[in-house]
């Protein structure tokens, strides 16, 4: 999935959830594309070892299971607040990626990829370019 | 065919600075094809056996190097003796191909090669017994490279075959070369017909590796039952009725659904 996918279905989704502070939306926003930094392209480029982690694992690994979420989320855990919308961005992210014909391991190290509706998505598509638009607007109607 | 400019540009800085650099990389990811590139660029000296006599014959010969009897019969003393005085003047590239093993004479002679020319190793891994100053990791390439190069090859734009065809490389160029020959070579004795899906869907399961085993954690008849679930349970106990917008447009989206897999059912069959 694109990167303006992951931040507006993240955004959305804490929106729905009733998260309205501009802290926690932001933090949903960054949180949402942490686990794309294993690839050297788009948000990865920030990375200085993506390189390295897309050469060794590949996209789509380590970096979209439930142990890296908990893990990455953990030092927010002291502000609860916080700490959800930092895991609200990271399964928003994950649940976009599960829409996606590979899917995602969510249960890494089982090598088993988890989709969604039998994963219907092909990323950069125009099925993806309709939840963009969809996102696009929920976010603008709530707001 | 490949696009490295990036990674040509840094070896080009690595040779100007006179830094041993090595290509790090999985089978099949380019190292061998930027490597003899840079032979063509730099009228390197491409070595592929690393023993102390063939490395030494090998620059001797690059070098052009006058002796009177074949450099096949001259001794390692020799060959050294020609090679070293000639390297010392100019900056020579030397290549050398799968580096993983180095014996401690090799990397002696490296040793003392490195303080003239640069060097620049390929490897699936890196040596123990010689360091390189630089390290270059060469990645896998992306989508929509790996289908560019697949039309390439191929001839054929079909995004249906093209995205098989990058999903199933991985992004390695080589495994790319090896499917779209595999599948110019099936076209041609008539095992695989273009019009065909299951055919060509059948001859691309037959490719390792194999695709992960994908499980559906929320299938779309689901969403139904929990969606006309939580109408009937607003509807019975907290008796609402009102039939709002949201409903309207719930609605409308679970009919839509039902139609289209109604119309995908139908051509399945």
């Amino acid at each position: 999935m694109l990167t303006i996918t992951h931040v507006l279905t993240s955004i959305l989704a804490a929106k729905l959830l009733g998260f309205d502070s501009i802290w926690s939306l932001a933090i949903t926003a960054i949180f949402a594309l942490i686990p794309d930094l294993d690839q050297p392209v788009g948000i990865g480029k920030l990375n200085p070892f993506s390189r390295y982690i897309y050469a060794k694992f590949g996209h789509r690994n380590i970096t979209h299971s439930l142990i890296f979420a908990l893990l990455i989320t953990s030092f927010l855990a002291i502000n609860q607040t916080l700490w959800i919308s930092a895991l609200i961005g990271i399964l928003s992210h994950f649940a976009s990626d599960m829409l996606t014909y590979t899917g995602i391991p969510l249960l890494w190290p089982i090598k088993k990829n988890f989709v969604i509706f039998n994963g219907p998505l092909l990323t950069g598509s125009w099925h993806e370019m309709l939840i963009i638009f969809a996102s696009a607007l929920g976010v603008i109607l709530i707001w | 065919m490949v696009n490295r400019t990036n990674e040509l540009e840094l070896i080009k800085k690595s040779i100007e600075k006179r830094k041993s650099i090595i290509l790090l990389g999985q089978k099949g990811i380019g190292k061998t094809y930027l490597l003899k590139s840079i032979e063509l660029n730099f009228k390197a000296c491409y070595i592929e056996h690393l023993t102390v006599k063939n490395i030494l014959e090998k620059i001797a010969a690059n070098l052009k190097v006058h002796s009177r009897i074949s450099l096949r019969y001259l001794n390692i003393e020799e060959l050294s003796e020609l090679v070293m005085p000639i390297l010392k003047k100019r900056n020579k590239v030397i290549l050398l191909d799968n580096c993983e093993s180095i014996s401690k004479p090799v990397a002696r002679l490296l040793e003392k090669l490195c303080e003239h020319s640069t060097i620049i190793a390929a490897a699936e891994r890196k040596p123990w017994s010689f360091r390189f100053r630089e390290e270059l990791m060469l990645i896998p390439l992306d989508r929509n490279s790996s289908k560019e190069l697949a039309v390439k090859l191929i001839n054929l734009r079909d995004n249906f075959i093209l995205d098989l065809i990058a999903t199933k490389s991985l992004g390695n160029p080589g495994k790319i070369c090896e499917i779209c020959r595999d599948f110019s070579l099936a076209i041609d004795n008539f095992e695989l017909d273009l019009l065909d899906k299951n055919s060509i869907i059948k001859f691309f399961l037959g490719i390792k590796p194999h695709f992960p085993t994908r499980i559906n954690i929320f299938p779309i008849w689901l969403l139904f039952v929990i969606g006309f679930g939580l109408l009937i349970v607003k509807y019975f106990f907290y008796s609402e009725s009102d039939w709002n917008t949201g409903y309207m447009i719930a609605a409308m989206g679970y009919t839509s659904l039902i139609i289209y897999r109604l119309i995908n059912d139908k051509r399945r069959r």
